[in-house]
Order: C-alpha cells, then structure tokens, then sequence
C-alpha cells in the first residue's frame, strides 16, 4: 500500500487560504445546510426536507427546484445522476410503481416518503445487473437530494446524503441548538436572538456560544476497525457564520475523547470595524452537524456598536 | 638556476659527490654513515604522502648540494650533512614550489614534516583511465565531481537528475520524470539493488549522501534487459569503491541538516566508510508556525545513515557491502481539527516511516572473457501513518537476488545472462478513503477531504515473487558496428503473468567522430498494491506495459565537447486507470475502481552538449521537445499527461577559478504543466464542503517556469585538513512562478500558487 501521506494538506494550510474570504463570512446566496425531518425515513416515513439559506440583503429569492437520485455520479462531474426514472423502473421490475418521482418541486420546502419497497432496495444493497454503482447500504441506502436555488443574480447548487433506513437500520436523531449566547464586555452575559437586541463592539473579539446539550451527541452502535461491534459517541461539529468580520476558530468539533464538549461550544467573533462592514446589524448563523446525517442551526442578528 | 640544477652541475662537475660518505681506502672500517637530516613530505590538506618528490639541501655560499627522493610513505633522508644552515626545495610536478631553512647541529638529528599545496584542488582533475565501451542508445552518466556542485541541488546528487535530456522538471522534488512517463513508471536502484524509500519526506532530501556515491547513470529508455519492472526509464546510483590511503573523516552542515562521515582503510585492499545525518529543521520550524492553530509535537526530522565496505582480496574479486537506513517522523496535533477539515475526525497527523536496505555484492573476474557478478539485498520498511480515522500501518519485507555472467565467447561476440529475484512480503492494517491515493490523471483539487467512503484491508502476509531472466549478446560483426538483441522475460505471481521482452539496440561508430543509434524493446511493469489490492483496487489487473522506439546520433567533434541528439516514441498500453464501472461479484455489485483501460503515447526529441572539463569550464545544455498524451478508461480522447511539459531548456555552467574557488550557474526554462480549469462548485451538505466541477482534463496550461539558480564555492587548504563553504541561492531573481491554482472555499475565485521564492542555502564541510 502507498504510504504516501497527505502532506498537501500542510500545503493546504499555508498556501491559498489566505487573500480569501473566510468560510463563515457570509457575503452571498448560499446554501449552508440541508435538514431531513427525521433524519433517515424508514419504510412508508416522509422525511421534511428543509435547507437554511442565505441571501445577501436585497437579494430576492426567484426559484427553488427539489429532486432526489439513486444513483448520483462523481462529484468532479457536478453529481449527474447516473440513472434515468424510466431506466430506474426498469430495474425494479414489478417494484417501480412505488418509487417516488425524482422531481420532488418547487417549494421553500420538499417533502419525500420513503415507498421504495424494502425489497427493492435490499436488492439494490447487494447489487443488481444493470445499476450503475454499487452502493454502501450502512445506516440505510443512500440516495442524493439535490436543491437548486436561484435569484436574481446568483444560483447554487447543494446536494446532501439522505438515508432510505431498512430493517434493522438505528435511527438517528437530528440534534439541538437551544440558543445562542455573547459573553464579555460591559453586557455580560446576553441571550442572542433575531430581534437584534444585543449590541456587540466592533474590532474587538467577544465569546459567542451555542446551548446544546450533551445529549446531543447520541451513542449508536457501529463497528470498529477489526469488524467488531462497538458503541461510539457521535461528533457534533459546528459551523459558525456571520455576515460582519470572522470567527476564530470558523468550525469546531466534539470529539469524544479528544475534542472537549465545551470547547466546541464557543468561538471568539471580531466584527469588521465601519470601513470593511458599513450596516449596523450582522447575522450570526450556527450548523451543528452530527456524523450520521442529522443536522440543526439556530440564527441570530445583532447590532454592531462602535469601536472601542 | 634551481637548486636541482645546482646540484645536478655540482654531481658533473664534482663527479657526484654521492649522499653517502666515502669509504676510506685505508684498511681500517670506516664509520657508519648518520642519519641527521630526515622527514616526511606530506600533501597539504588531504596529509596524503607525496611520493617520488625530489628533496633538495644546499648552501647559499656552496654550488654543491645533495638530493633525496621520497618513498612510497613520502619520507626521505640525508645523512652526514655538515653541521650549518641548509636551504630546503622541494618541486614536484602538480604542486606549489616549497622553500624553507634548516639548521644541522653537529651530532644532531633534524627530524621534519613538510607540507606542500597542491597546485589545484579541482574536482574535475580526474584521472580516465578507460572509458567503457557504449551499448545503449540513451545513457547519461554523472560523475560525483559533476553531481556535487550543480546550482540549485545543495549538494542532494539525486537532484541534479532533473537538469539533463529527457527529464521533465516536477513540482515536488523525488518525482523523476523521464520522457514523458509518470514517476511511478521509473525506477531508482542503488549498485542495481531497488529501494523503496528515495527521499525523506517524499521529496524533501535524498536519503543517500553525496560522499558515497560515484556516479549516476540514467537510462531514460530502451535500457538493457538486465533492468526490469519498468516502462518509464532506469536510475541507477553507483557507490564509490572504498580504497581511502588513510583515515578520513568529513563534516557537513547546511540548511537542512547535519551529517558526517569516516573513511577507514582495511589495509591496502580496502575501506569502510561510516556516516549519517540528521535534519535540524525541527529546531527552526516551530518557530515559524502559528502556534495557536498547531502544535509540532514532533516537527519534521530525519535520520539517515550508511554503512559501506570495499574489499579485493585479490585482482579477480571484488565484494562490496552497504547498509543504509533512514528514518522520518512527523507529528502535529491541531488546536481546531474541524478548521483544518470539517471531516476530520482527529486532532492528530502523525507519519512515521523507517527503513533499512543491506546490499552485498561479489563481482569475480578470473579472465579477461568471463566476468560475474552477484548481488544481494534485503531490506524492511515500516509506515506508520494516522491522520484522524486514516490508518496505514504497514511493514514490509524485501529481497532481490540478481547475477549477471558475462562471457567474451569471441573478440567480436560477448554474451551476458543472468537472473533477477524479488520477493516482497507486506502485512498491516490499512484504513483509508475508498478513492485510495492521489494519481496521475486526478484534477489536483479533487479531494473529498475525510468524506469519502472509507474501507478497511487487513493484510496478512501478502507474498509477492517476482522472477526473471535475461540473456542479451554484443555482437560486433564489423568494426564499429554493435548490435546487442536481448530478452527479458518475467514472471509476476501479482497478476499471473508471465512476459517475454524483446529489445535491441545497435550503435554505429562510423568514425571516431560521429556515431548513429537506434533501439527498440518491451517493457512492463505490475500495478501498485493498491491498485491491485481487493479491497481498495482490483485483484483482476494486469501488467501495463510499453514499447519504446528510439534512434539518434551522437557527435564529439573534440575530446572535452559532445552532442548527442535522440528521437522517441513509446507507446504505453494496458494502463491502470479509473473506472466506474461495477461488476458482479458472487451475486454482489462491486465496484471495479480500476482496469487496464488506459492508453497513452509519448513521442520527441532530446539533446544534449556535454561540454567536459576544459579551459577551466564545465557543463551542459540539455533541451528536450516532447508530447505526452493519456488516455483513460473509456474516455473518447487523449489528454496531456499531468506533467506535459513541451520545452525543456536547462544549462548548467561550472566555472574553476584560481584560488580554489568555483563559480556555477543553472538556468531553466520550462514548459507550464498542463491545468484542469474549474467551472463550478457543487455545495454538499452533507460534508459542509464546496465540490468543484471540472473542465476538460489539461485543457489549460500554467504560465512557463524560468529560473536561474547561482552557486560559488570555496575551498580553504590547512596543513591537516580543508575547508569548503558554498552557497547556492535558489531562484536569484525572484521569479514567482506559477505552481497550481489555490481557490477560495467555493471555487468561485482563485489565485496561482507561487513556487519558492529566491533561496539562499549555505552549507560548510570539514574534511580531515
């Protein structure tokens, strides 16, 4: 086996980010995360398809289009879907009245049942002649969802795993931020919300954290390097936005065992003094993402004070 | 008028008075002569014995004088000079004039060390003895005076590899890149026995020290059947024979690290040479880094060390021995793994990999018809590599047998066979992205980070052998005229294969002046283990393989000055590539990852003038035009091979100065490899990362690589040991040139990649 490392990603640290915009500098339309209500629907569930997206002030949101594919292809390619509805029902044989149509519609949200028959989708786990990838069936079988969102000026793309849950598949649950918190300063300690009642200074870091219970992380049962059975504490990781300055750290992560829970609930947030930020508000937006598929956010605006 | 003419006249004038006393003519026994003037006449520097050098002693008010010449050890001596002050001179051919003074005291003996300079320390006054009769179409030899002192290198002789024809120039030092072929495609063997492990790093510095090797040879194509497993080209470096005349040791120090070394005669048959290194960039890079985001728990260091003997015992046996080893370590714990990689389930990146390689080789020439030489090696590597959930923990067991018997069986016919035995043994644990490693033909950004599907293959003692014989005949049926046909057939027990390589080579000396040659053959190679592999590959893959065409000419229109021009092509089939078909396996779909779909072809030309050591000067120019083209699994067209560089200009000047200082220039011009454009981005969700979408593969080019690299040397001669310092500044004028293209996090801008920029390295070595 090649033991050539990733030396690239201490390349990766030092060579081109920086000149560019952070990763939690919100300037632009962007999807920032895709939820699934529950998170991997078992047989006959509809899961709630609901995305958090951004939208630079004055930016109008013209269209959104939903649809979902069994079979997506590379990622270099932009994720073409490698399988049509009608070569699809073709595979299923007498199954294909139950599948549900890719184009999943036009609306701020997308709903999609799970009908494909059980079945059919062992079948598919396990390989049939004529499907076009072979597919890793762990947690449920993975289909894309793809949504595209449009304004006026601008258009992204966003696909995200959705887990069609089979017998004997654990369920997962999406987790929870229960607010959002500022610390420091002349204020204390102050609830964050969208009602922009909180003024933080500008060019001076303040500590803004999330309230998520530790429970979030939930145990599920996977296996370990040797193939056997074992329980493991999920990773919550956290992606913080703003629309004003950065935060430091831009993600952070519960690792159990290596990462501290509490650590991950905090980062300092420096606003842009006037002359990088001109408004006198900035949304602050928090992902919190779990490694099975569940993800939650909490948002908050506040009002942006002068320097000191 | 010298005082060897003085003394020379005093000898006819005087009818030589001889050293000795006269014998009495008396009957009575005359007294012993005395020894009361005697010493040791030693070379400046190096404290090697100047033998055959004439002693001179005479008076200022006296025409007459005496002369001695030293022995073998440089020792000399008079006896019975008359008690007074003597003038002292010494002129041998090659060294400065040496003067002194000495006073002899009655019934005193005068015991002295004399140290003479050399006239000229410089490298390039070698000795050829006789030059080895060519065979090959293309073969490139650097000797280790050539090597060591190339701009732009620091001293690492394989780096200097990609300053000659044929040899594209690549971004990571450690990727050899011979005609057009990826690296992976060529192979690197040290006195013929193969090495895992080349440079610390991937690239950073050699793991073999200049002060062993020899030379260099490269074969960028059409090599001889005794090398194999190959479809790219041959290096192979040659390590020096060991006959030093006295204990020697060295010191060096640069930038990069610490080594020294020891030369021990064994008599005067031969030598043992001991020496290591270690980097002390860890010492200096912590410093560097923001300690906020990372902490260098180890930074990166290496170790290296060589062990090597030379033994004759008598003219027709030759055994030799060595023992290199090199480890290198690397561990960084994150303070925000999340920020580095939202995927990264981890805060560590530690990488480990140690590897040891003994080779003993037993060359036995009885006649001037028969020659064999048998060389052995076995060797052990283990990685250890974990970057979150990644694992690669491997150890690896290696060992090559080769002999190779060569028999004149006529003036004009000359045959040579042998055998070439690998065997390779790996066990481990390896956990990884189902992608596997990075390879030629990926966009350089396509990288699902942490993200993608990630399998497990515990290795149990996986066996590899790999046999192979080889026969190739010098047939000389005219003057000047060679053809040399041989076969090369292996056997792969990796993918159950057993292939048979015709090749030919002819050479044409149509005068002493101008030479024509022309050569084709086979040549194949396995795929990598993870390719193969039936986890992360296919187990169903076979050997790639290639056909190379070459012919050229060859012109030395004066004894220091050659040119040499070569034309070729070579067609590449049965490649591994990536596909995403899926097969049926056992009533399951797989997927295959990989087949032998892809296809390729490289065809241009090279040439080179070799300006050798004259008038003070040394150096090449080497130009190569070439296209390289790929073509992948399925795919309806070529594309450009990743590192399809066009034009390939490099001159390299050494310039010997008085007072032993040495002044270098390398310049480069080269091609921009081909670029994959992005032209758009796909969000996922899922992994909280932005996908590019690509272009047409190598549909763009990078702007063109220039840069011109100096080096001056100096060397300081003590009485008992030298001095030399360099430096050697890196890209002088500062050009930025353009590595690749970094983006922003969705692609939607981005900016080049600049190489290093101006680099000022200074080493110093000590010899003793």
């Amino acid at each position: 086996m090649s033991s050539r490392p990733r030396w690239t990603l201490a390349l990766a640290l030092a060579a081109g980010c920086a000149d560019f915009d952070p990763y939690g500098r919100l300037t632009a339309l962007r999807v920032l995360a895709v939820q699934s209500e529950p998170v991997a629907p078992a047989a006959d569930e509809t899961t709630t398809l609901t995305p958090l997206v951004y939208a630079a002030p004055g930016d109008e949101i013209t269209a959104t289009q939903w649809s979902w594919c069994p079979f997506p292809g590379p990622a270099a390619d932009g994720y073409p879907c490698l399988i049509t509805e009608a070569d699809l029902a073709r595979l299923a044989g007498d199954d294909a009245a139950d599948i549900p149509p890719f184009d999943l519609g036009t609306g701020a949200t997308a709903t999609l049942t799970n009908t494909v028959s059980p079945r059919l989708l062992d079948a598919l786990c396990t390989g049939v002649a004529g499907q076009p990838a072979a597919v890793d069936c762990t947690g449920g079988f993975p289909v894309q969802i793809r949504l595209r969102v449009t304004t006026g000026a601008d258009e992204v793309i966003a696909v995200r795993r959705l887990r069609l849950r089979r017998a004997g598949d654990e369920a997962n649950a999406n987790p929870r931020i229960d607010g959002l918190g500022a610390r420091g300063g002349s204020g204390g300690e102050q609830s964050l919300t969208e009602d922009a009642a909180v003024t933080l200074p500008r060019a001076v870091e303040t500590t803004v954290h999330a309230e998520v219970a530790a429970a979030m992380a939930e145990r599920y049962a996977t296996t370990d390097l040797d193939g056997q059975p074992t329980m493991r504490l999920e990773r919550l990781t956290f992606s913080w936005f703003v629309e004003s300055g950065e935060t430091t750290p831009g993600r952070t992560t519960f690792i159990d065992g290596i990462e501290p829970f509490d650590e991950a609930l905090q980062v300092a947030w420096k606003p842009a003094d006037v002359a990088d930020y001109a408004r006198d508000t900035s949304r602050l937006l928090v992902v919190v993402r779990d490694d099975r598929d569940g993800v939650a956010w909490r948002t908050a605006t506040v009002r942006l004070g002068g320097a000191p | 008028m010298t005082a060897r003419a003085l003394a020379t006249a005093a000898l006819i004038a005087a009818a030589a008075a001889p050293v000795h006393a006269q014998e009495p003519t008396i009957a009575t026994p005359a007294p012993a002569a005395v020894i009361n003037f005697a010493g040791v006449v030693r070379e400046r520097g190096t404290r090697l014995p100047v033998a055959g050098a004439v002693v001179t002693v005479f008076r200022t008010d006296d025409p007459g004088g005496f002369e001695a010449t030293t022995d073998d050890d440089g020792q000399f001596v008079f006896r019975d000079l008359p008690a007074g002050l003597w003038h002292v001179a010494i002129e041998p051919a090659g060294y400065d004039p040496f003067r002194t003074t000495e006073a002899i005291a009655a019934d005193e003996r005068v015991d002295v060390t004399y140290h003479l300079e050399r006239s000229s320390y410089n490298p390039y006054d070698v000795t050829v003895t006789a030059r080895r009769p060519r065979k090959e179409v293309s073969r490139t030899v650097l000797e280790r005076h050539e090597l060591e002192k190339v701009p732009g290198a620091a001293g690492d002789p394989l780096a200097v590899i990609e300053n000659m024809a044929g040899v594209g120039r690549s971004q990571t030092a450690g990727q050899i890149i011979l005609r057009g072929s990826a690296p992976r495609d060529t192979r690197v063997f040290i006195d013929g026995a193969a090495v895992p492990l080349l440079f610390h790093f991937g690239g950073l510095k050699s793991v073999l020290p200049m002060a062993l090797v020899d030379r260099l040879e490269l074969y960028p194509g059409n090599f001889s059947p005794q090398y194999g497993r190959a479809i790219g080209g041959i290096v192979d470096v040659r390590i020096k024979e060991l006959r030093p005349p006295q204990v020697a040791a060295a010191v060096d120090l640069s930038l990069l690290d610490l080594g020294a070394s020891l030369e021990v005669p064994l008599g005067r048959r031969g030598g043992i040479a001991i020496a290591g290194r270690r980097s002390h960039v860890d010492a200096v890079l912590p410093a560097l880094l923001p300690a906020d985001e990372l902490d260098l728990v180890t930074a990166p260091r290496y170790y290296d060390g060589q062990i090597a003997a030379s033994y004759r015992p008598a003219a027709a046996h030759d055994l030799r021995f060595l023992l290199l080893g090199a480890d290198d370590r690397l561990e960084i714990l994150f303070a925000n793994p999340a920020d580095v990689d939202p995927g990264f389930a981890g805060n560590t990146w530690k990488g480990a990999t140690t590897f040891y390689r003994a080779l003993a080789s037993y060359r036995y020439v009885p006649g001037p018809r028969v020659e064999n030489l048998l060389r052995l090696s076995h060797g052990m590597q283990w990685d250890a590599f974990r970057v979150g959930e990644f694992l690669i923990d491997l150890d690896t067991q290696s060992a090559q047998l080769r002999d190779t018997v060569r028999v004149a069986l006529t003036r004009r016919l000359t045959l040579s066979a042998g055998v070439d035995l690998a065997y390779e043994r790996a066990s481990g644990l390896v956990h990884a992205s189902a992608a596997g490693p990075p390879r030629e033909g990926d966009p350089a950004d396509d990288d699902n980070g942490f993200d993608d599907q990630q399998l497990t293959a515990r290795i149990d003692g996986w066996n590899m052998v790999s046999p192979a014989a080889f026969v190739e005949a010098e047939l000389e049926p005219i003057a000047g005229l060679r053809l040399l046909p041989g076969l090369r057939v292996d056997h792969f027990t990796m993918t159950n294969e057993t292939l048979s390589q015709p090749r030919a080579t002819a050479r044409w000396a149509l005068s002493d002046v101008w030479t024509v040659k022309a050569g084709v053959g086979a040549f194949v190679q396995t795929p990598d283990y993870p390719e193969i592999n039936d986890v992360f590959g296919n187990p169903d893959l076979h050997a790639e393989r290639a056909l190379h065409y070459s012919a050229g000419l060859e012109v030395a229109p004066l004894p220091w000055l050659s040119v040499d021009v070569t034309g070729f092509y070579k067609d590449l089939s049965n490649l591994v590539s990536r596909t995403d078909a899926v097969v049926m396996d056992g009533g399951m779909t797989r997927p295959l990852r990989y087949d032998n779909g892809g296809s390729g072809r490289v065809y241009g030309a090279e040439l080179l003038v070799r300006h050798d050591f004259a008038h003070g000067l040394a150096g090449w120019l080497a130009y190569t035009v070439s296209r390289s083209q790929r073509r992948d699994s399925g795919a309806a067209t070529d594309r450009l091979f990743d590192h399809d560089q066009p034009h390939i200009l490099t001159a390299v000047a050494t310039y010997v100065l008085p007072r032993n200082w040495q002044l270098g220039a390398r310049f480069r011009l080269v091609s921009g490899n081909p670029d994959t454009p992005v032209v758009g981005a796909v969000f996922d969700a899922s992994a909280d990362r932005y996908h590019p979408i690509y272009g047409p593969p190598g549909s763009e080019r990078l702007d063109a690589f220039h840069q011109l690299d100096l080096r001056v040397d100096k060397r300081w001669v003590f009485q008992g040991w030298m001095m030399n310092a360099y430096l050697d500044v890196q890209n002088v004028y500062n050009r930025a040139n353009a590595e690749g293209r970094s983006y922003n996090f969705d692609y939607s801008q981005s900016k080049p990649v600049r190489g290093l920029p101006i680099l000022p390295i200074l080493g110093l070595r000590g010899e003793l």
